[in-house]
């Protein structure tokens, strides 16, 4: 019997359709605060921080969630986004300060702590879960009543975020109260599945140093193409603002890594692979990840030799609108630093 | 004042969150049907649908054609919750329960069997009926890849069928 796969294929998905019950969501929340909460604040706020901004769009994209989850309830039914919402705990930052990079970020039994340090100040943004806000001077943060206390050359930002947690914007050395206010105002509230990414990637979107051995599963930059490749180590994608961010080691230049060009695994999805040396990954001003190695040959046009791979955390804006300014942008580019290609990776 | 969609707003950003609210309206559930086509599983779907559609809200000021632009965010999402699903093998593609007649309940586990590239591409072609230059273009490759994958997964999918 002959089938009409076409047919049948489209009567398939209009039937799974149907009985896919889609959770009614008021898209007013759109207008609430969050709005400007996800997306920067003012516009000259967004100007002067534009560098940090762009910076930290990767952490912007991990923890954009915090603008569903944080949306009034559109109905009583416990659904999956009631859940997400609930999931809300750990405090981290939509904006990172300029100048100020990622050192530390920790798990807690009781919530979770960022570290971040410029150097010579030192910034913390702690969630605890079920605990008091300490005594303090009165002063307003996300619309919510907090306390601000200060005690040598620390000051001490809490408020209770909602019914049981409590953030602590934590400023060690020279910070104004109004400095620490305007950073818990950027603070977002991530899901726990963010936070995990967050902690598991070392602060990075997507960066990851894994041991060798591993398999790529996929290995094409023409989604969705076929193929698999084992490498010895790989680094995962990347952007993170800051300088002497670690990946894998300190002061934010490794070496002697084997690995490279862009291949998706089994586990994440894209990732470097390098089957030479790479002499060094640095970051940027601006968060993005220079890997240079030993000249390989492009996998895809083998008579091109690929050098290096730039990293930018922002994709530049495509004619048709599509993919404009999100997710990662890897640039392949050769020995005098032209460019081979650039892939869009997110 | 503005009007949006029956909502009227004062000019300037409020505009921006109508516009935003309108096209969540317009298109939140088919993303998440198109989602479903994809990763299977509803509850999945309907997050990551929810979560293309704040990064959407987050990228706005950018974007000039949100409709192209929420759907490559999905697919980037479905294509990256599909891999790392499969390696922690929790993928919970068509263990829902769907009363769905017999020729099509056999057509969609066989779609949830096919390769994820396939399916993809298949749910972008005949769900949400987009051209294959279209599909290329979210999924950021060749319209030749595109034709290829379509013409492949069909060709799997009537094996399997017949």
């Amino acid at each position: 019997m002959t089938i009409d796969i076409e047919e049948r294929l489209r009567a398939t998905y209009v039937a799974v359709a149907e009985q896919t019950r889609v959770t009614p969501v008021d898209p007013a929340w759109a207008a609430t605060d969050q709005w400007d909460n996800s997306r920067g604040l003012d516009d000259a706020r967004r100007r002067r921080r534009w560098p940090t901004l762009a910076a930290a769009a990767a952490v912007v994209l991990v923890v954009a969630g915090v603008a569903l989850v944080n949306r009034p309830s559109a109905g009583p039914a416990a659904s999956t986004i009631d859940e997400l919402r609930a999931a809300v705990d750990r405090a981290a930052l939509s904006l990172i300060p300029e100048g100020f990079g990622l050192v530390e970020i920790e798990s807690l039994d009781d919530g979770g702590r960022l570290v971040f340090t410029d150097g010579e100040r030192q910034l913390i943004v702690q969630t605890i879960i079920d605990a008091p806000v300490p005594a303090g001077d009165p002063v307003e943060v996300r619309g919510l009543a907090g306390r601000v206390r200060r005690d040598g050359d620390t000051t001490v930002l809490a408020w209770v975020e909602r019914p049981g947690v409590t953030v602590e914007v934590i400023g060690v050395g020279e910070w104004t109260t109004g400095e620490l206010i305007d950073i818990g105002n950027d603070v977002t509230m991530m899901t726990t599945p963010s936070w995990d990414l967050l902690t598991e990637n070392s602060g990075f979107v997507e960066a990851r140093l894994l041991e060798p051995g591993i398999e790529v599963a996929e290995y094409d930059p023409d989604f969705p193409g076929e193929g698999t490749s084992t490498l010895e180590r790989r680094l995962v994608g990347s952007v993170q603002s800051g300088l002497g961010l670690e990946i894998g080691l300190t002061s934010g230049s490794i070496s002697g890594f084997s690995t490279t060009y862009i291949g998706r695994t089994g586990d994440d999805t894209y990732v470097f692979v390098v089957s030479g040396d790479v002499h060094r990954v640095d970051l940027d001003l601006v968060g993005e990840v220079i890997a240079s190695f030993e000249p390989v040959p492009d996998p895809a046009s083998p008579d091109v030799r690929v050098a290096s791979i730039d990293l930018g955390s922002l994709v530049p804006p495509r004619a048709d609108g599509a993919a404009s300014g999100v997710g990662v942008l890897a640039r392949l580019l050769r020995e005098d630093g032209t460019l081979i290609s650039e892939e869009p990776i997110s | 004042m503005v009007e949006i969609d029956g909502r009227t707003a004062a000019q300037g950003e409020d505009s921006e969150r109508l516009a935003f609210a309108a096209v969540y309206e317009a298109e939140h559930a088919r993303m998440v049907r198109l989602a479903r086509m994809m990763v299977g599983s509803p509850s999945v779907a309907e997050e990551l649908a929810h979560d293309s559609f704040v990064r959407l809200h987050g990228a706005w000021d950018r974007v000039e054609n949100p409709g192209a632009f929420v759907r490559t965010i999905l697919v980037n999402l479905c294509r990256t919750w599909l891999t790392r699903s499969a390696r922690e093998d929790v993928r919970p593609i068509a263990d829902d329960r769907m009363e769905l007649p017999a020729d099509l309940d056999e057509t969609w586990a066989a779609l949830c069997r096919l390769p994820d590239r396939y399916r993809i591409v298949l749910a972008l072609r005949f769900y949400d009926d987009l051209a294959e230059a279209d599909i290329a273009t979210i999924v950021g490759c060749r319209v030749g890849t595109v034709r290829s994958q379509i013409h492949r997964g069909l060709a799997q999918l009537r094996k399997e069928l017949s």
